[in-house]
């Protein structure tokens, strides 16, 4: 049997990939049947197991996390929906600034500060609290973040913005004739967007819901923020408890963490069964319209409506932050409230400089490597007929079978007390640049799926029919009709990766401190206000890039 | 000029610089050359009184290897952030030994050095934290002997015995008082609580956080000496019917206080409000008659195998000597073990006069019986896993 280059590749693709997840992840399961990692003494046990099974608390856990997980997928999804549908297919005025500002949401919040604003602006002594007590009289806060309407409202806001930034390249690229004919045949635009629109972009957003369902099912920094102090325990939680005990429960941690795993399989396995082969081709060979869709007064309303969002979810919670790198204790009305000198601090502190050059390169590895690979992964699952190609597709998911915190622990166990070659990467960029990749892996595979699914054959067929080889092809025809896919989720992933504490902080080392950790060391030492400046610096890097990306992009009409 | 071809190719050019830029070697740190020539024992009595002491003399030869190793890596809690900065500038301007720090929270920290000790990847030089973790560390055998440090000569010098434990493998800095701390603009001066036994009663119902026993070691405290204060075991139940928010962490506890969440936290190590308190924050530590529990603040031990054994004594011993303890005090507003420096808690929170201080973690078995106290407490307090 001889094999082509092509498929020499694919399977190349296919070992290297096992290893980056599989090992980690087997670490894990050898954790879970040791009671821990490479430092600790016991033999073969499943007393975690046992433990984790018979603890009537862990499915009350579970039963919190699926419930909230499916209320803020929901919720989240409608609203992305809504505000995809507003400045993709309406004709609302200024839809290109709204999209920005949607943009801003996602870019301009870091999550830890972000999260400590909420609870000054909404905890029970809360600013909003307090005006809105005042303004109306009242004897009691109306809000209250510690609670699952505050982890809901969290959620809902900030992943509104990632979904919206995640399907509309697909609203986007639908051809307008459709909708065109439905209107013709005597249908509104509520009608159109319930039996045409919706339907077509069905795999787009199916794709994305799982996505986000499995995100929020191991989701940890909100939750311990606002669900901890009200007794609200999610999985990923309840597994940050169980290692925080004096001493570390180990054994029943990583039990939980596999079962959860597990978990999460069964429910990207019924996915594939709903989703299964469908196919909704929106961008074809012939050329296309996106002429948007008059909606006559509503078009006010719409555009009060994505304001009002602005101003909820980025505004409020910005302001309270940037006011509270300038005091002295943050949240707390003195006398002379406010002075320069966290930003002084930050400045003069030496590991700054380093930190944002680590930063940039953990950054910039990491999306782009990442994309690259997760292109050429997706490429092989929608257009080719590999016969591993459903393996490698399983695969692109399991990163985000279990929570951030608990891969990180695999990746230590894994590259520095498994297998010794490579430890040398041990607290080196390269390390945390793997890691991200391998964790950015579920967003980019379904990101670059979607988009796979959305080009017509007849495009790369010509390109064959007329001599193009199936790299030339890639690079070509399908790598230039997928580049606003690909930009926006490089820029996810760059966010992402810039701003994440929890997976860095357990492989880290002085050289290749980056600025997340810079923060977390002022949070630890609780010099909070020094901690925001940071966050507003990675905001600042965040917006740069992005600025950077839509100057280029809009030159050539990539990003309308 | 710009097209979809080149606008793709800009991340790839930017990242493929960018890595082949971090894969040229960075300069070694080199230790900038000692503008202090002398050796800062020379100025302390102990070293006017023995000069020619063999252990002095070895200690020489330690202070010089660790200028030889040039840098130590500290596995912290306490050096990290401002303090970090202050510390390690002054530390690096009598030395020249270059400090770097690595941070986290506790377990992450912990399960990090076992895991290093576990397969010969020695990076820690040292390892500070609370003292309840330091007792995970010693008891997973990752921590060694001190040795002798001449800032530990003369016992005489400090509030209390630096060293915690027989093997001398744990060493603190500095001594914090637990009170209740509270907020005022919340507890007016009249309402402030006159004892520990108030805290049950009804005109607190609601108003007070507190730490879990599970998971912090805040409430263990005050059961190790509720018999000296006057409280019964159902003391901790009491507490509990009083309606209180209960958090993860000591340091939540103490930010509730700060941002009037929660008027009072019980058994509050000052320290977690020093920062606060010396910016102007609203809150004040409250010592009931009874007494105040005085614990081991900041403990430190050096992990077996270090790297830089040397570079860690010296630092060790810098921190237990006046500079290292001024430095190192101010910097986290805490108050130093040695006797002879100022208490740098700030004026709410100080330590008035007269008050009665019960130490509760000496001697070393009652340092174990710590862990399984929370145990204890969790029961008592109807916390469960």
């Amino acid at each position: 049997m001889r094999l082509e280059r092509s498929t020499i590749l694919m399977i190349a693709l296919l070992v290297v990939l096992g290893f980056l997840i599989l090992y980690p992840l087997l670490m894990l399961v050898y954790g879970s049947l040791r009671g821990g990692g490479p430092g600790t003494q016991s033999g073969f046990t499943i007393s975690g197991y046992v433990a984790a099974i018979t603890n009537v608390d862990n499915y009350k856990v579970l039963w919190t996390t699926f419930w909230l997980s499916v209320v803020r997928a929901v919720l989240s999804m409608a609203l992305a929906i809504f505000l995809a549908w507003v400045v993709t297919r309406t004709d609302t005025p200024w839809r290109k600034g709204l999209e920005f500002l949607i943009w801003m949401v996602f870019l301009g919040l870091p999550y830890l500060p972000a999260l400590i604003s909420w609870t000054l602006l909404a905890g029970p002594k809360g600013f909003i609290n307090q005006f809105l007590m005042n303004l109306l009289n009242l004897d009691k806060p109306i809000f209250n973040i510690y609670s699952y309407g505050g982890i809901i409202w969290t959620s809902m806001t900030f992943w509104a913005s990632i979904i919206f930034i995640l399907i509309t390249p697909a609203f986007r690229g639908m051809d307008a004739s459709l909708e065109e004919s439905s209107r013709t045949l005597g249908g509104n635009g509520l009608t159109t967007l319930r039996k045409i629109t919706v339907p077509m972009l069905a795999p787009a957003i199916l794709g994305v819901t799982i996505l986000v369902l499995v995100r929020f099912m191991e989701s940890f920094e909100t939750e311990l923020m606002l669900g901890y102090p009200a007794g609200i325990y999610v999985y990923a939680t309840k597994i940050w408890w169980l290692l925080g005990t004096m001493p570390a429960d180990f054994p029943q941690a990583m039990a939980l963490s596999i079962i959860f795993l597990g978990i999460i399989l069964v429910l990207i396995l019924s996915q594939w069964l709903l989703i299964g082969k469908k196919q909704f081709v929106t961008i074809t060979g012939r050329g296309f319209a996106t002429r948007p869709m008059r909606i006559g007064r509503w078009k006010y309303v719409t555009f009060g409506l994505v304001i009002l969002y602005f101003i909820t979810a980025f505004v409020l919670p910005i302001a309270t932050m940037i006011l509270g790198s300038f005091m002295k204790v943050w949240g707390v009305w003195q006398a002379q409230p406010f002075t320069l000198d966290n930003w002084v601090a930050t400045f003069e502190n030496p590991t700054v400089y380093r930190s944002l050059w680590n930063t940039l390169i953990v950054g910039f590895g990491s999306a782009t490597l990442g994309m690259i690979l997760y292109s050429l992964t997706s490429y092989i699952v929608v257009k080719t007929q590999f016969k591993g190609k459903k393996l490698l597709d399983m695969l692109t998911w399991l990163p985000w079978s279990v929570p951030a915190l608990i891969l990180a622990l695999g990746f230590l166990w894994a590259y520095v007390g498994g297998l010794p070659f490579l430890s040398p990467l041990y607290g080196t960029v390269w390390l945390l640049i793997i890691v991200f990749i391998v964790r950015g892996f579920p967003l980019g595979g379904r990101v670059m799926n979607a988009s796979m699914h959305q080009l017509g054959k007849e495009l790369e067929e010509s390109s064959r029919v007329l001599g193009g080889s199936w790299l030339f092809t890639f690079r070509r025809i399908v790598a230039p009709l997928l580049s606003p896919a690909f930009i926006s989720a490089w820029l996810i992933l760059f966010v992402i990766t810039v701003r994440d504490v929890v997976t860095v902080v357990y492989l880290y080392q002085p050289q290749s401190r980056v600025i997340s950790i810079s923060l977390l060391e002022h949070w630890i030492a609780s010099e909070y206000e020094i901690a925001i400046t940071y966050g507003v610096i990675m905001a600042v890097m965040v917006i740069g890039a992005a600025f950077l990306g839509r100057y280029l992009g809009s030159k050539q009409q990539i990003i309308a | 000029m710009w097209n979809k071809q080149s606008v793709i190719k800009i991340p790839f050019v930017v990242a493929a610089l960018l890595l082949a830029i971090s894969c040229t070697p960075s300069p070694q740190a080199t230790p900038a050359p000692s503008q202090v020539q002398q050796d800062p024992l020379a100025t302390t009595p102990a070293a006017k009184l023995a000069p020619a002491d063999t252990e002095d003399l070895a200690w020489a030869q330690v202070v010089s290897a660790a200028k030889k190793e040039g840098k130590v890596t500290l596995y912290t809690w306490g050096v990290t952030g401002q303090a970090g900065v202050k510390v390690g500038r002054a530390f690096k301007a009598t030395y020249g030994i270059e400090v770097e720090t690595v941070t986290g929270v506790i377990p992450t920290l912990i399960e990090r050095l076992k895991t290093e000790q576990a397969v010969g990847k020695h990076v820690a030089d040292t390892f500070d934290a609370s003292t309840s973790s330091l007792l995970i560390i010693k008891d997973a055998g990752l921590s060694q002997p001190i040795g002798y440090l001449p800032a530990l000569r003369q016992k005489g010098d400090f509030r209390v015995n630096p060293l915690l434990d027989s093997e001398g493998q744990l060493a603190s800095v500095n001594v914090s008082y637990r009170a209740i701390l509270i907020n005022t603009n919340l507890v007016k001066p009249s309402d402030e609580p006159k004892s520990w036994q108030e805290l049950t009663e009804p005109k607190w119902k609601g108003k007070i956080v507190l730490p879990s026993p599970v998971t912090a070691v805040g409430m263990n405290a005050l059961y190790a000496v509720k018999d000296k204060f006057g409280l019964d075991d159902e003391y901790f139940r009491r507490l509990v019917k009083n309606d209180p928010i209960v958090v993860a962490t000591d340091r939540e506890a103490a930010d509730m206080v700060i941002r009037g969440e929660a008027q009072l936290y019980p058994s509050c190590t000052m320290t977690l409000a020093s920062p606060a308190a010396a910016k102007g924050a609203p809150v004040k530590g409250v010592f009931p008659p009874e007494g105040v529990i005085m614990n081991f603040g900041n403990t430190w031990s050096i992990i077996k195998n270090a790297p830089h054994p040397n570079a860690a004594k010296v630092f060790l011993n810098w921190l237990l000597l006046t500079e290292g303890q001024n430095v190192y005090g101010e910097a986290s507003a805490f108050t130093p073990m040695r006797a002879d420096t100022v208490d740098f808690l700030p004026g709410p929170l100080a330590v008035p006069g007269g008050i009665k201080a019960v130490l509760t973690d000496v001697p070393m078995e009652k340092q174990v019986a710590d862990l399984r106290t929370n145990r204890t407490v969790a029961k008592l307090m109807g916390i469960e896993k």
